[in-house]
């Protein structure tokens, strides 16, 4: 770490007397700093000789040092840039413009490249957490309203997949504990890496999950959830009676058993509905409707 | 590519049927095929490939533990199927002896020298193998043929593997070429060994694979069978792949319990190139090794009895209360007067080696791992250690996932007063694919004294603790020549020596220093292995005592004042819920609760729901569970109690906890540490690491439908007291450690109760439950507590949807509801002002346009219900 600060110190010292008035990489001018580090996926480790980077547009280029990493002086205006590596290509990584200095990580590289996609999901409801930020592997993006992500252009190795598998992403989303995550364990197919669900756990749980339960579900009058009781019968007898919320939703936890429920609400009663618990492992969702 | 199957032992293919009993036999399915030669490469290139994902799975274990010593072999049983059966093994003469036979030409013949090596290392261990394992089951004659072993890792070959039928109607053997003569002739001795077992196998790894290594081990330790062969390289071979050496204690963990040492769906590809998962399967191997030659050093021919019982009555084969009973009536048949192993009753002694416990137990694991590092020590270091961690689940049909998470370590002072930190590297551990490791130097903090050092690595929930001897075993001035006898001691008091005595004879004393000793023995007794009594020496007399078992080589030792005790699990009828205050050393009260029909749960934060018995792991110290039973339920739990301040993990948002410690502990006596930082105390915490509040269960009225309490309360708590479960709240992204310390210690700073200016606590009485919650006044939120969670009957009351909500200033109007309440209940609400109070604090029910002064202690309202919702406003004016 001594040698990086070092070295970068010395490449900035580089840049500010040969550039001129460019400000000096410091914020609030025309010009920021740009770092980062520039990591080849098959060895996990700098690429070998060190790889040149560059604007996309042009105005600025600086070879990495040897342990991958790099500072560059550049206009406000940057949103992306051009890592050119021996055997590896051109990549190019983008970003949001900013008007202060940016460290942008770990740019990966490497000999292939793939397509990084998922879904995020809150760990409690499992609904898709839209506008979740993701970012793997110098690669960044948001997830949609159905809470999917896809990364492109994320750099992979099939011949030795212990680099790319042990790549940490972050996820973060508003109301939720920022989170990371691997692509440990998966392949590529198609030219894609699907991760399937990933999820985030509540941080501002103001409605907190309920005691254990088994079987549970929303009680709902024409689509609509409502509150009420809901009876569960056990051979043609009332065994429990729970109530659903405002929000519907009942929870109860019943033996291994063979069971019926039936939701009243607002003077309505619905009809029965079987509720078969084989072990006491398993969980039944079941809504109920009231007409 | 085919898959590989186990199978079981029952002779049913794993799928098909999860019998009780499965081992790490590989079936390899022929068809139709008949001609040898296309059978015996279809089998060779499986075995190959088998022994490639053995080797790929213990990669980064071998690279810690064996630095290149040794390459990687794995001799296995092989059963060729047809049509998914098993081809019927050969029949011969019922105990008789093998003869080998070898081709003397084709592809399949061994060059003459390496042939005479085989055949010479079975005339000399016949006799031995004859007496420590029995005389072969089946006699007659069996092929030794040569075969390619090469699995593309230049440290691992597939080692060579016994077929009870080869297609053609013989047994046979198939082995490599060895470059290494030592491990030729180990690897050729264990599969001697199966091939005596003949046509009765046992149905647990624990068994199977662990009285072969240790009878392995003990043949080729005996006088006579291997002379001429390099001493040193047997004992590196034993020491990879067949016993655990020293390591035995620190590594009995209830992690490798199980029925097979390599879960089902890990045998199947893919696997990574990088071999970067996890070691727990080599560790299984070698620990079962470990168990057996205990057993060994006391009753020399117990396999060879074992099997004789095995063969009388092939169905102990697989059930494993018919082992153990067999185990017993041989220690009993050897030496009645005192039929025990380490001084304990064979039975009693068996359920506390987890290696043994063939159990499938659900549930995230744990396992920590240490090795000393005792040789390429520089002048600065001083107790150096490699530790390994596991991290895995396994799901209720036996499959384990390989996890991934972050673990920042903690390494405590002797006494766990303080956390100290030694390089940057070893602050975090990132564990991928199940594996993890850092390799910590603990620096001379005690003028080169040893001491004992607590090492915390948590991973989410997830806690597992080991106790280091520090400067113990080699330091740069003995790394020639390091300690061989050495360990911590825990709950003695004024243990100043550990003695070590063989027959009555002292071998060596070690000074007690901080909590940890460490000597070198060169007695031949010692270096041999045998049966040993262990003495913990106070100012002159022993304090405590303990006999050991060992192999050849060290041994280390964490000895503890009181290693084993019970717990009383007593649970009222219905709902409730219970915390573990000592370490159940098995699943023996959860199978036992889950035989009666006991419904159990533990919520888990990661995932957001609850995991329920039987996928919910089993009972550890620490944890909370719901329990729902039918009948008011008294267990007694065999335990491990902590002999110092113990620690739990939390995982961000609400976690089921319960004190690990026998003593009750207030909030004062926990200490918070979160990642990297020091420790803190709770208040300090509060609003940045963990919530305001925690909160005890307590069950409600007995339900009129099913006689039993069906729902229950939450109750915010103050203390955390043993035997009790408590939700407490995790705020940090990275998870927290609770570290218990009832006795006042450390260096930690306390800091004062956020500041509240006034407090109103609300008791709201319906039926026979009480529900409650907090109105209050504070210059910040910090004291601001979320509710906790709602009990199954949906019944919640909340101020502000809080359990208390702060608010800063006066005339501030906080607003009170209840959910899930049934038309026409009746609820009472009662008011006390308990910090400072206020004379315009009043209920207002817009329902029933009512406004409600409250007084100081003893403010009352009710109401009857006429709706699921009732919301009301509190008001606070001017506070005195």
């Amino acid at each position: 770490m001594r040698t990086w600060i070092l070295l970068v110190a010395l490449l900035a010292l580089v840049i500010g007397c040969g550039g001129g008035g460019g400000g000096g990489g410091t914020t609030g001018g025309t010009t920021q700093v740009l770092t980062g580090r520039v990591i080849n996926v098959v060895t996990t480790g700098p690429v070998s000789p060190a790889p040149g980077i560059n604007v996309v547009t042009g105005q600025s280029t600086t070879a990495s040092t040897s342990d991958g990493f790099f500072l560059l002086d550049v206009p406000v205006t940057t949103n992306a840039v051009n890592v050119v590596a021996a055997g590896f290509g051109t990549w190019t990584f983008g970003f949001p413009p900013s008007s202060s200095d940016l460290d942008l990580g770990d740019l990966w590289v490497g000999p292939e490249k793939v397509t990084v996609a998922g879904t995020v999901r809150d760990s409690a409801s499992n609904l898709p957490i839209a506008n979740a930020q993701v970012a793997f592997a110098g690669r960044s993006g948001v997830t949609d309203a159905s809470g999917n992500f896809s990364l492109a252009e994320v750099a992979y190795a099939s011949s030795n997949l212990t680099g790319f598998w042990g790549i940490e992403g972050r996820l973060q989303a508003d109301g939720y504990f920022a989170s990371g995550f691997t692509t440990n364990g998966v392949t590529a197919a198609a030219g894609v890496v699907e991760l399937g669900n990933i999820t985030l756990v509540n941080s501002g749980s103001n409605t907190p999950p309920t005691s254990p339960y088994n079987v549970f579900g929303i009680v709902k009058k024409a689509g609509v959830a409502v509150s009420g009781q809901v009876a569960v019968l056990k051979g043609g007898s009332l065994h429990r009676e729970v109530t659903a919320g405002a929000d519907g939703r009942y929870y109860v936890w019943l033996p291994v058993g063979n069971y019926v429920l039936r939701a009243t609400s607002g003077g309505s009663t619905g009809s029965n509905v079987n509720a078969n618990l084989a072990q006491s492992n398993q969980v039944i969702n079941q809504d109920l409707t009231v007409p | 590519m085919k898959v590989f199957k186990f199978f079981v032992a029952t002779g049913v293919i794993l799928g098909a049927s999860f019998g009780a009993a499965q081992t790490s036999v590989l079936r390899v399915e022929i068809g139709e095929k008949s001609v040898r030669q296309a059978i015996t490469q279809q089998t060779d290139r499986e075995v190959r490939q088998f022994s490639h994902r053995m080797a790929v799975l213990t990669d980064s274990n071998r690279k810690r533990t064996w630095r290149g010593t040794s390459e990687f072999s794995m001799p296995m049983r092989v059963e060729l199927t047809r049509g998914g059966k098993p081809l019927p093994p050969m029949v011969g003469k019922r105990f008789g002896d093998i003869t080998l036979s070898f081709d003397s030409s084709g592809d399949r013949v061994f060059a003459t020298d390496y042939r005479d090596l085989l055949t010479s290392v079975y005339t000399k261990a016949k006799p031995t193998l004859d007496a420590l394992f029995g005389q072969a089951l089946v006699g007659g004659d069996v092929k030794v043929a040569n075969y390619d072993a090469e699995i593309g890792d230049r440290q691992a070959v597939a080692g060579g593997y016994y077929v009870p039928n080869n297609g053609s109607g013989q047994r046979e053997i198939r082995f490599p070429v060895y470059q290494s003569r030592e491990a030729a002739a180990i690897n050729f001795i264990h599969c001697l060994l199966l091939a005596y077992q003949g046509t009765t196998p046992y149905g647990f790894d624990a068994y199977q694979e662990g009285l072969v290594r240790a009878v392995t081990a003990k043949v080729a330790r005996t006088s006579g069978v291997l002379d001429g062969f390099v001493q040193a390289s047997i004992e590196q071979v034993l020491f990879n792949t067949y016993e655990v050496g020293g390591s035995y204690d620190w590594c009995n963990k209830r992690a490798l319990s199980g029925s097979a040492f390599i879960a089902p769906n890990l045998i199947k590809p893919p696997l990574p190139t990088g071999g970067s998962y996890g070691g727990l399967y080599l560790l299984r191997y070698r620990m079962a090794g470990s168990a057996w030659q205990k057993v060994l050093a006391e009753y020399p021919d117990f396999a060879a009895r074992l099997n004789a019982k095995l063969a009388a009555d092939s169905s102990i084969a697989s059930d494993i209360s018919k082992l153990r009973a067999a185990g017993q009536q041989v220690v009993n048949e050897v030496r009645p007067s005192d039929p025990t192993i380490e001084g304990r009753p064979y039975v009693e002694w068996t359920r506390d080696q987890h290696i043994l416990d063939v159990r499938n137990s659900s549930g995230r694991k744990l396992l920590v791992q240490p090795t000393p590092i005792v040789n390429g020590l520089r002048s600065s270091d001083f107790g150096v250690f490699a530790i390994e961690a596991t991290y895995f689940s396994r799901t209720n049909s036996g499959d384990e996932q390989l996890l991934s998470g972050t673990s920042y370590p903690i390494f405590w002072t002797p006494s766990v007063s303080s956390r100290f930190t030694t390089s940057a590297q070893d602050d975090r551990m990132d564990i991928a694919g199940a594996y993890g490791s850092i390799a910590p130097n603990f620096p001379d903090t005690f003028s080169g004294q040893n001491y004992r050092v607590p090492v915390d690595i948590a991973v989410r929930d997830q806690l597992s603790r080991i106790y280091l001897p520090a400067g113990a075993i080699a330091r740069p001035s003995n790394q020639d020549n390091p300690n061989n006898f050495y360990g911590t001691v825990a709950g003695f008091v004024g243990a100043t020596q550990v003695r070590i005595s063989f027959n009555g004879v002292v071998l060596g004393t070690a000074i007690v220093q901080n909590g940890a000793f460490g000597t070198l023995i060169e007695n031949d007794n010692y270096l041999r292995g045998g049966s040993f009594l262990v003495e913990v020496i106070g100012a002159v007399n022993p304090i405590g005592t303990r006999r050991i078992n060992k192999g050849p080589g060290d041994i280390g030792l964490d000895l503890r004042a009181t290693p084993y005790s019970t717990l009383n699990l007593t649970l009222p009828a219905g709902v409730s819920a219970a915390g573990f205050s000592a370490d159940p050393v098995n699943q023996d009260g959860y199978d036992q609760l889950l035989a009666s029909d006991a419904l159990m749960a533990r919520y888990d934060a990661g995932v957001g729901s609850y995991s329920l018995a039987p996928d919910m792991e089993p009972f550890r110290v620490g944890n909370g569970v719901f329990f729902r039973t039918t009948k008011a339920e008294s267990l007694t739990l065999r335990t491990v109690p902590s002999p110092l301040p113990t620690a739990i993990a939390l995982q961000p948002g609400w976690n089921l906890v319960s004190n690990p410690l026998g003593a009750a502990a207030s909030t004062s006596d926990v200490r918070v540490v979160m990642g990297t930082d020091l420790e803190q105390t709770w208040d300090a915490s509060i609003g940045t690491i963990i919530g305001a509040d925690f909160f005890e269960f307590v069950p409600g009225a007995v339900d009129p439908n099913t006689g039993l309490p069906e729902t229950g309360t939450y109750v915010s708590a103050g203390a955390f007291a043993p035997g009790k479960a408590y939700f407490v709240r995790c705020l940090s992204p990275n998870g927290a450690v609770l570290l218990f310390n009832p006795v006042p210690g450390g260096n930690v700073a306390r800091t004062n109760p956020p500041a509240v200016t006034w407090r109103a606590k609300i008791r709201a009485y319906i039926g026979k439950q009480t529900y409650f919650a907090e109105a209050a006044l504070a210059p910040n939120d910090r004291y601001q507590s979320d509710a906790p969670p709602a009990i199954s009957d949906g019944l919640q009351m909340q101020v502000d949807r809080q359990y208390r909500s702060i608010r800063k200033g006066n005339g501030q109007v906080f607003r009170l509801t209840f959910t899930g309440l049934k038309k026409g209940q009746i609820v009472e609400l009662r008011f006390e002002q308990d910090i400072a109070w206020s004379k315009q604090f009043e209920i207002r029910d817009a329902r029933r346009r009512a406004v409600t002064k409250l007084g100081r202690y003893s403010g009352r309202y009710g109401f009857r219900a006429e709706s699921s919702t009732e919301t009301f406003e509190l008001y606070v004016g001017g506070v005195k």
